[in-house]
């Protein structure tokens, strides 16, 4: 130790320094860090000044380490803090809280957006015009330092303030290529969904503020029975913003056009922030009562089966994604929705776990659905196609993009020694002890029918990444743009996603001690003192120690000196010689047998023509047309918007043009509103 | 009931506004008007007398010199330089008109009676009958009659029935609201009446009925 002195005085001399500094000032630095970034390129844009993409991404990375460290510190210390003065917003003054509860929150967001920072660059070298990164860089730094606020803040008008500026910035960040349709429109249904999710938030938290005569989320208690609709709105509002069914509609589409960088903090960490004021308001508020939890059921379970069927049947890489985080989204809020039923019948160890199974899934999920975004985004900028029926091959060329999706749905399959298992096993976990705790008959038996909903999820989770992989990655290229030069090295996307999978698998082995960690904030959320690490008994870490060992050991001993007699050779055709790409399976062919099962809630429809004189054995012409009309867009909000339109066009037949017949419309009006105003 | 003069006045401006619906010959729309109008300023003459607020009189003064002399004056000149006599072609004609007008004037009182005071004990039924019922006749006036001259002095008529109504229920605002009224009643006027030569000018007639382009 002395010599470590000797050689760093003046790193001894900071420690104590390093030692006081306290997490509200590191947040706030944070805060500071991307602000002043969002602030250059508006001077970039006013100026001649031009901003180097490293400057920019150097700035994100130190927000994102400040983060980080401030999580890490926050992680032993709660500590409120806030501005009496300047951010004032009128009903509340800004203050924030950092405890234990938003440690896992903003470490989540400290981690994904370094690895967003880290593969910058590789997206931005592709924008051609100088304000085009202007604004890719604003946006990402608004966003990333609103997603910070909203998870510090302590009451609720901060709390509105900071979620506008974070879902208008990640709006307005989908419309990065602007200049397509289809960007257009995801933009567009993100608002709307956002507008929504705004709307029933600020519903309940005036009720809630009427109700306990405080912005402060620490003042509301939601066991009250008057604080119901406040707390329906509020999850209603949660589940907009997490993607829930049917309010996910918004989801594919945005995630899909955001450019890669952000769709990753998007999936990882936005969607999250909902799962965070819920835990914060229901479940740190006691909310217990029956209907919440019966609608989080419902819309969670529905969310699952509807989101990876849809992800099953997806042709597009990162719309499979987007449902694939419905479907995670739905397992995260049925697990919270077994937290407030376990508090509801007093069950204090199923509570304790089910609860332990949202942070750490919500915490998990962030990585690996950005760690799989990023992939896509990889695999996009090599092929320029998103499209599975034009990928194939991909592994031979890009085989750190191949190691880290395949780590990244080996994690969201829920697979042995990743994090995705630990979390899911929790969830598990806590439905079997519910089943079989004393509990009423109706509740036990909805805690088992959970059970093998999960497991169906899970198996269709397992054929849906089987197949993104499968189809994009393994077999032959099947277009001219997947038969690219291969990858060269680690660039800085591949560096994120390696970060990402490593995060992965150190959590997956070392869950016991990951969990551990969590105890805090589960001691805050129950109000009862467990170790989160005794819930996870399995030896995971050791067990994959000695896997690893023997595996090497039987590399080394058994196959090593084999290795001369391996050749490399194209990809295996069975003998049969050069076969072409289009003899492979299809993404749509390794999907149909079970499209075909759900056929009713899919609305697949598969129209076949075959034509010539002998159609059975001699066909001329064979015609395939696979139509999929997704079930709520079209039968529910198309027919809403539907009648919008036509009452729209109904109405206008009102303004004639005629200066007599408005004339008339005032007159009509005036009266009416005298008569009321006697009347009334 | 006793009639007091002011609402005595009141009431003989609605009488007098109801006749401007009786004919449909400008010169004498025009001269009615006049004399309504001439009834309100002294309604507010009277105020003034009563309740003792001598800027009341500079208003009245104020009434009396613009929608009195100036505006009939301008109007007069507006339609010789147009050449439009007579609004023919009434939606309604002219007699059916007024007795819809009578019709309202009763309306007007029962409405009236449900309106509650605004000033405590000095609050006129009356009064705000007559200014009711002004503010109908000037839509009657606006909505029975196609020449655009007829919508400019039905426009008048309204605003004088919402003046007579501030006036009998608050016994005047202040000053500068209502020098700032007269002098927007002024302009607005004034731009009226040379929006009627262009519209004569591109389109050979003023009959508002065709204009029907008012729409997206």
């Amino acid at each position: 130790m002395a010599g470590k002195v000797k050689i760093f005085p003046f790193v001894s001399f900071m420690i104590p320094y390093i030692e006081a500094i306290t997490p509200s000032s590191l947040f706030i630095t944070a805060c500071v860090i991307w602000s002043s970034g969002a602030v250059l390129t508006v001077v970039s844009d006013l100026t001649k000044l031009r901003l180097e993409d490293r400057w920019m991404t150097g700035l994100s990375i130190a927000g994102s380490l400040a983060t980080i460290i401030g999580s890490i510190k926050s992680y032993t210390q709660t500590q409120a803090f806030g501005f009496s003065g300047f951010p004032n917003f009128g009903l509340a003054p800004l203050t924030c809280l950092t405890d234990s509860l938003s440690v896992p929150f903003t470490l989540l967001l400290g981690l994904v957006s370094l690895a967003a920072a880290l593969a910058t660059p590789s997206f931005t070298h592709t924008l051609a015009t100088k304000s085009q990164h202007n604004h890719f860089f604003r946006l990402t730094f608004l966003m990333l330092s609103g997603i910070l606020m909203v998870l510090l803040s302590a009451n609720a008008i901060a709390f509105l303030v900071f979620w506008e500026v974070m879902s208008v910035a990640a709006a307005s960040l989908i419309t990065t290529d602007h200049i397509r349709h289809r960007a257009q429109r995801a933009a567009i249904s993100y608002m709307t969904a956002s507008r929504i999710a705004t709307a029933l938030f600020t519903a309940a938290f005036l009720w809630m503020q009427h109700l306990s005569g405080s912005f402060d989320f620490s003042a509301w208690h939601f066991n009250d029975p008057r604080a119901l609709p406040a707390a329906i709105m509020l999850f209603l509002g949660a589940a907009t913003k997490a993607g829930l069914w049917p309010m996910h509609v918004y989801l594919p589409q945005s995630y899909a056009e955001a450019p890669g960088p952000a769709a990753a903090i998007l999936s990882g960490v936005v969607g999250k922030t909902a799962i965070y004021l819920l835990l914060r308001l229901l479940i740190q508020g006691n909310c217990e009562s029956l209907p919440v939890i019966y609608l989080a059921l419902a819309l969670g379970t529905v969310s699952c089966v509807w989101g990876v069927l849809f992800a099953l049947v997806e042709r597009d890489l990162k719309r499979l994604l987007a449902f694939s985080s419905v479907e995670n989204m739905g397992l995260i809020v049925v697990a919270l929705a077994l937290t407030m039923l376990a508090r509801h019948h007093g069950l204090d160890m199923v509570m304790a776990i089910a609860v332990t199974g949202v942070l750490f899934h919500a915490f998990n999920h962030g990585l690996f659905k950005s760690l799989l975004m990023l992939g896509a985004a990889s695999v996009e900028r090599a092929t320029h196609t998103r499209e599975l029926s034009q990928l194939g091959g991909l592994a031979k060329r890009m085989p750190w993009t191949m190691l880290g999706f395949f780590v990244g749905a080996m994690s969201i399959c829920a697979m042995p020694a990743t994090n995705g298992f630990a979390s899911k096993w929790l969830i598990y976990q806590a439905f079997f002890r519910l089943a079989c705790d004393e509990a009423p008959l109706f509740d036990r038996a909805i805690a088992l029918a959970m059970v093998g909903v999960l497991a169906f999820v899970g198996a269709l989770a397992l054929a849906c990444y089987a197949k993104a992989i499968g189809i994009a990655f393994l077999g032959r290229p099947r277009s001219r743009q997947a038969q690219m030069p291969p990858e060269s090295g680690i660039d800085n996307l591949a560096a994120a996603q390696i970060l990402l999978s490593c995060l992965c698998i150190l959590l997956g082995t070392s869950a016991g001690i990951s969990l551990s960690a969590l105890s805090p904030a589960l001691n805050l959320l129950t109000q009862c003192s467990n170790d989160t690490g005794s819930f996870f008994p399995l030896a995971i870490g050791q067990l994959s120690l000695i896997g690893v060992f023997l595996t090497s050991a039987i590399y080394l001993i058994i196959l090593g000196p084999k290795t001369k007699d391996i050749r490399t050779y194209i990809t295996w055709d069975c003998g049969y010689g050069p076969l072409s790409a289009r003899a492979e399976e299809t993404g749509s062919s390794f999907s149909h047998p079970i499209g075909r099962i759900f056929s009713q809630i899919l609305q697949l429809n598969v129209e076949t023509e075959i034509q010539g004189k002998d159609r059975r054995h001699f066909p001329e012409a064979i015609r395939v047309e696979t139509k999929m009309s997704p079930f709520i867009e079209t039968k529910a909000y198309r027919r809403f918007l539907d009648v919008v339109n036509w009452l729209s066009l109904t109405l206008t037949r009102l303004q004639t043009g005629s200066i007599h017949v408005h004339l008339l419309y005032l007159f009509l009006t005036m009266i009416v509103l005298v008569l009321l105003g006697t009347t009334l | 009931m006793t009639l007091d003069t002011f609402e005595a006045l009141s009431v003989l401006s609605a009488i007098l506004g109801i006749l401007i619906l009786g004919t449909t010959l400008l010169r004498t729309n025009l001269s009615f008007y006049r004399m309504h109008t001439l009834a309100i300023a002294a309604v507010t003459a009277w105020i003034a007398h009563i309740t003792k607020e001598d800027h009341l009189y500079v208003v009245a003064l104020g009434v009396f010199l613009i929608k009195v002399i100036f505006i009939p004056n301008f109007l007069n000149w507006v339609m010789k330089k147009v050449d439009v006599g007579s609004d023919k072609q009434a939606f309604i004609a002219a007699p059916l008109s007024m007795h819809l007008g009578a019709l309202m004037l009763g309306l007007s009182f029962l409405l009236s009676k449900q309106i509650p005071g605004l000033v405590g004990g000095h609050d006129s039924h009356l009064g705000s009958t007559a200014a009711m019922s002004i503010l109908f006749t000037g839509v009657l006036l606006m909505l029975t009659r196609r020449a655009a001259l007829s919508q400019i002095v039905g426009f008048l008529v309204i605003e004088n029935g919402i003046y007579l109504f501030a006036v009998t229920q608050t016994h005047g605002m202040p000053m500068l609201v209502e020098m700032g009224l007269l002098l927007e009643v002024l302009v607005g006027v004034m731009i009226s009446g040379l929006l009627l030569f262009n519209i004569k000018k591109s389109f050979e007639h003023i009959d508002v009925s065709q204009l029907t382009e008012l729409k997206d």
